[in-house]
């Protein structure tokens, strides 16, 4: 029988280009999502073998999607996509009981061989040692929503939780990152990876 | 057959795209993982289009300035900014698509490209005066404030504001200022 996947991505090419790599080896690509809250659905109703999820999912990252999965439904593996080889996110994968994290820049043969291992069940990644992101889970999922623009309400609203714990987490978060105010928090927060969105500034000349 | 060189430092990524333009009948004729190698390839086996990353080792806005004429740049980027479109469409690339778009939408791109046409997002044209209040949204100034220090009333603040929601395509202002100091 064929392994299922299911693949997030925001980037619908980047996507698109995963799924043509996995079908080439007869894996099946059951499902895409484009950010994690459609990743979370669509891997509980779909139950794949594995899940293949971008670290950085806009609205829910792939970190706190594996989160959900791995609580929820231990029978899912997951396998991290990222962009960045950094210690702390790799950390944060294992705590989240990914069972791989790859890099953008391995090749095709890197991720089929890593969802057919995570299909056998293995495990890749060292047990989380040392230090992962300088927030919770909970205050990263408030600061990823507020860098793209949700109010306190709408990330609320988004998390199905109260108003008033949004702004608590939202205030630990700057207590932790010594900022006095919502701009200073979100630049803290990209400027020390908790959350990730590629800027027009990295583009050498703008 | 529409010949495509593919310049992108993601391997995973690079190889995909390659994998969506065979299957929509182009001919990927060469790959390079950074600018330099990238520029050396267009060079040597000018292509009908290269779909080039902006943001990996080498890439500038510049060196978009000395690829070979008769090969048309499609840039693909994970920044999805109609601003940074705008620069690009200045520095001579013939199309800008986010690396969001669907394999069919950068499939339609490529052949676009290759036709002679330019691919390009509704390009917004911001005022002097909305640039600096965009400047000033960035480093996270209240409406109150930018009036106080550009020596205008809040409701002609609020009005720039709005416009600029509505030329960036923003839905409130929580996401114009988010998006502005992220730039």
């Amino acid at each position: 029988m064929s392994i299922r996947v299911v693949i997030a991505d925001d980037h619908g090419v980047v996507r698109g280009g995963m799924a043509a790599i996995l079908s080439a080896s007869d894996i099946q690509v059951v499902g895409e999502a484009c950010d994690g809250p459609e990743a979370w659905s669509l891997v509980r109703r779909l139950q794949p073998h594995v899940a293949v999820l971008d670290a950085s999912l806009p609205r829910l990252s792939g970190l706190e999607v594996a989160r959900r999965i791995a609580r929820r439904l231990p029978d899912v593996k997951t396998v991290m996509i990222s962009m960045y080889d950094d210690p702390a996110w790799r950390t944060e994968a294992a705590r989240v009981e990914a069972a791989d994290y790859l890099l953008k820049g391995e090749g095709p043969e890197a991720l089929v061989d890593a969802v057919l291992a995570a299909a056998r069940g293995e495990k890749r990644l060292e047990p989380a040692r040392g230090k992962g992101l300088p927030l919770s889970a909970r205050e990263r999922e408030v600061v990823q929503l507020i860098a793209e623009g949700y109010t306190i309400s709408a990330a609320a609203v988004h998390l199905c939780r109260a108003p008033a714990t949004v702004r608590s987490h939202k205030a630990s978060a700057m207590r932790k990152l010594k900022a006095h105010s919502t701009s200073e928090l979100v630049r803290a927060a990209t400027e020390r990876g908790v959350v990730r969105m590629p800027r027009a500034k990295e583009v050498p000349g703008v | 057959m529409t010949r495509v060189v593919i310049v992108d430092d993601h391997a995973l990524v690079r190889d995909g795209l390659g994998r969506i333009l065979s299957r929509y009948g182009c001919e990927v004729v060469g790959q390079a993982a950074d600018a330099r190698e990238g520029l050396a390839l267009i060079n040597e086996l000018r292509p009908d289009v290269v779909l080039w990353d902006l943001i990996m080792p080498g890439a500038s806005l510049e060196l978009l300035r000395s690829f070979p004429k008769e090969v048309r740049a499609l840039i693909l980027t994970a920044v999805d900014d109609p601003l940074l479109a705008c620069e690009v469409a200045r520095a001579g690339a013939h199309g800008f698509l986010p690396k969001t778009s669907t394999p069919e939408q950068l499939a339609e791109a490529t052949f676009r490209v290759a036709a002679g046409e330019t691919v390009f997002p509704s390009l917004p044209e911001l005022t002097e005066r909305e640039q600096q209040i965009l400047e000033h949204l960035a480093s996270g100034r209240t409406n109150t404030e930018m009036a106080a220090v550009l020596n205008l009333s809040v409701k002609t603040v609020e009005h720039h504001v709005e416009r600029l929601k509505t030329k960036l395509g923003k839905e409130s202002a929580a996401e114009l200022r988010a998006w502005a100091a992220r730039r």
